[in-house]
């Protein structure tokens, strides 16, 4: 009853199964044939995944094979539209647009994944002591849940930066504060509903400590829904740091994010719509990518579709 | 109903008690010291500052100082703003019309196209019909409705100049022109709530779609039109009603977006403008008032559940 076996056995069987059932991943016809089938029949989860991937790619790779730095100041072009030169076009202060998206897009998806796995750290073992040993401690934590969730996300995150006063850090913090109650109530239900299988049991009898039941029974069961409940969260983190950063609430100047670059770049609407139109583009592809993919994952892993 | 209305808001009050004690700690988790926030660079001699502070009840104990808030609080009274000296109470009144204007429109707006269209969808599923608005529900759901704002202000202020880009006019001064700048606002935020809500009308219709009752009725001869208006949606409009409530926190939270696009003077700006000035009197004001709006909103839709479905009986 030692490690891996447990996580192919009785324990993973139910996420088992439902990857069995709903992927339906045939045994012969060699990669190529199985890897056709699964982009036909999800496909659009497959649209999600390159889309997130390219995205992440400009993040990660963007800044470094970019020769121009994101803030230099080009005094004699300013607000040059898109062109050979500038392929994305300049900003007001004339700094490169292209650069920009690649140096923001670090910024913005790296909030946005600081901050969803920040939320996931705290929130899924809170979730997790709450929905198995219940009590004082259940009540507790989910009274503290319910205020979190009373109040709008928004304002709550915007509150939060208030106190803390505006920065990328504490932006981060207040995403990752009002993101964990998500995490917290999605794995206490899952656990209600699975501390009472038979699996459970089996190991409580065995006199397996709580800590261990814990560890090795019940995370390798919670992993797909926390995988799932992530993705969404790091294309909601994206768009709640790009709302701060409009507001002027989250990333300060000159350091460029997505939506600091749509802030400052709104007022030249008129004379200069790409300097607002491009990270716009840059955040919706994004989250439309990640929304897709965590979508397609949950229907991967959910056999009643 | 009323006692089910009246447990109901019992149930609440400890959220409500938890609340106001965040609210209230958000003044005195702040870095800095309200009284020196407070005091202008040349009033601000040691013995000034403790005058004050012992007006305002800085100096008490924590509890003390909770106390009266919540007094004060319960009594209408939330304090004076830092920056306008004004009273907040009467800073909030006075911006909630905008606010009420712009999230009753986007709501209404956004019922109004979204539950038709998720219908149409649902009844003419796994047509190319469905896959596009379906596929424009998706679409909508990604786009950030600051973004949107920006794209609508381009097209129909700056290029076509068919609406003004940005601004308010009260109602009451010519409905013309209040509707003029309405517009593109409630778009904005009704956007992604037409997303939602087409895609959770779709599903509930093509759930009750297949239930006997309907077989039933369409068995007794009754006209399509007929069983989709009285039978399947008003079936549907339990999964909507839920929906609608849960989006509220996301609907107002856009509220706060959209009004600083516009330049609205609602109390999302409100909110955004007392971080920017650290006027925390007015930001914890803002923070609960929102809170209540959010709680009221999911206790109407328990009321409206009893509406939509008979069934559904409360006591």
């Amino acid at each position: 009853m030692r490690g891996p076996t447990l996580v192919s056995g009785t324990g993973n069987a139910v996420v088992a199964t439902y990857v069995a059932q709903g992927t339906r991943i045939p045994t012969s016809g060699g990669i190529f044939v199985t890897g056709a089938r699964f982009v036909t029949r999800h496909r659009l989860a497959c649209v999600g995944g390159l889309l997130s991937l390219g995205m992440l790619l400009v993040a990660v790779v963007g800044p470094t094979v970019d020769p121009t730095p994101p803030n230099a100041v080009h005094v004699s072009a300013l607000l040059i539209p898109p062109s050979r030169t500038w392929w994305l076009g300049t900003d007001d202060l004339g700094r490169d647009i292209l650069s920009r998206v690649f140096a923001g897009g670090r910024i913005s998806i790296g909030i946005g994944v600081v901050a969803t796995l920040t939320a996931a750290v705290v929130g899924v073992p809170a979730g997790m002591a709450s929905g198995f040993w219940g009590g004082w401690l259940d009540g507790a934590l989910m009274r503290l849940m319910d205020l979190l969730f009373s109040i709008p996300t928004m304002v709550l995150a915007i509150a939060i930066v208030g106190v803390l006063g505006p920065s990328v850090t504490n932006a981060t913090l207040a995403i990752a504060l009002v993101a964990m109650p998500r995490f917290a109530r999605l794995v206490r239900g899952q656990v209600l509903a699975l501390r009472e299988m038979e699996f459970i049991h089996a190991a409580r009898a065995v006199g397996a400590p709580p800590a261990r039941i814990l560890r090795r029974h019940l995370l390798p069961n919670l992993l797909g829904l926390v995988v799932v409940q992530g993705t969404l969260t790091v294309s909601f983190a994206i768009l709640t740091e790009a709302s701060l950063s409009f507001l002027g609430l989250g990333v300060q100047p000159p350091t460029a994010s997505w939506g600091s670059m749509l802030r400052y770049g709104y007022p030249f609407l008129d004379q200069a719509p790409w300097t607002a139109i491009t990270p716009g583009m840059a955040i919706m592809l994004t989250v439309l990518g990640l929304n897709l993919l965590g979508d397609g994952i949950r229907d991967l892993l959910d056999p009643s579709l | 109903m009323m006692r089910f209305l009246f447990h109901r808001m019992l149930a609440t009050l400890p959220v409500l008690l938890f609340l106001s004690i965040g609210v209230f700690s958000m003044l005195h988790l702040a870095p800095g010291d309200p009284v020196t926030t407070m005091l202008s660079d040349d009033l601000a001699s040691p013995q000034v500052a403790a005058a004050l502070r012992h007006q305002l009840g800085l100096d008490r104990p924590l509890y003390v100082q909770y106390g009266w808030w919540l007094r004060r609080a319960l009594h209408g009274d939330l304090g004076y703003s830092y920056r306008s000296k004004s009273r907040v109470a009467s800073e909030i009144t006075a911006r909630l019309p905008v606010t009420i204007e712009l999230t009753v429109f986007a709501i209404a707006g956004a019922l109004s196209i979204a539950v038709p269209l998720g219908v149409i969808a649902a009844l003419r599923r796994n047509t190319g019909l469905d896959a596009l608005i379906s596929g424009i529900g998706a679409l909508g759901l990604a786009m950030p409705a600051f973004w949107l704002g920006v794209l609508l202000i381009l097209l129909f202020a700056v290029r076509l100049h068919w609406l003004p880009p940005s601004g308010y006019a009260p109602p009451w001064r010519g409905l013309g022109p209040n509707l003029r700048l309405m517009i593109l606002p409630v778009i904005t935020l009704g956007m992604s709530y037409v997303s939602v809500v087409m895609r959770i009308a779709r599903m509930s219709v093509l759930d009750v779609i297949k239930a006997d009752y309907i077989k039933t009725a369409r068995a007794k001869g009754i006209q399509e039109s007929r069983v989709v208006a009285r039978h399947v949606l008003r079936s549907a409009l339990i999964p909507i009603i839920t929906v609608v409530a849960l989006e509220t926190g996301r609907l107002l939270g856009g509220a706060v977006v959209t009004e600083t696009i516009f330049a609205l003077p609602g109390i999302g700006r409100l909110a955004v403008d007392s971080v920017l000035d650290r006027d925390f009197p007015v930001l914890q004001a803002v923070t609960l008032f929102m809170a209540l709006a959010l709680i009221a909103a999911n206790l109407l839709a328990d009321v409206l559940y009893a509406w939509a479905d008979p069934r559904i009986r409360y006591g």
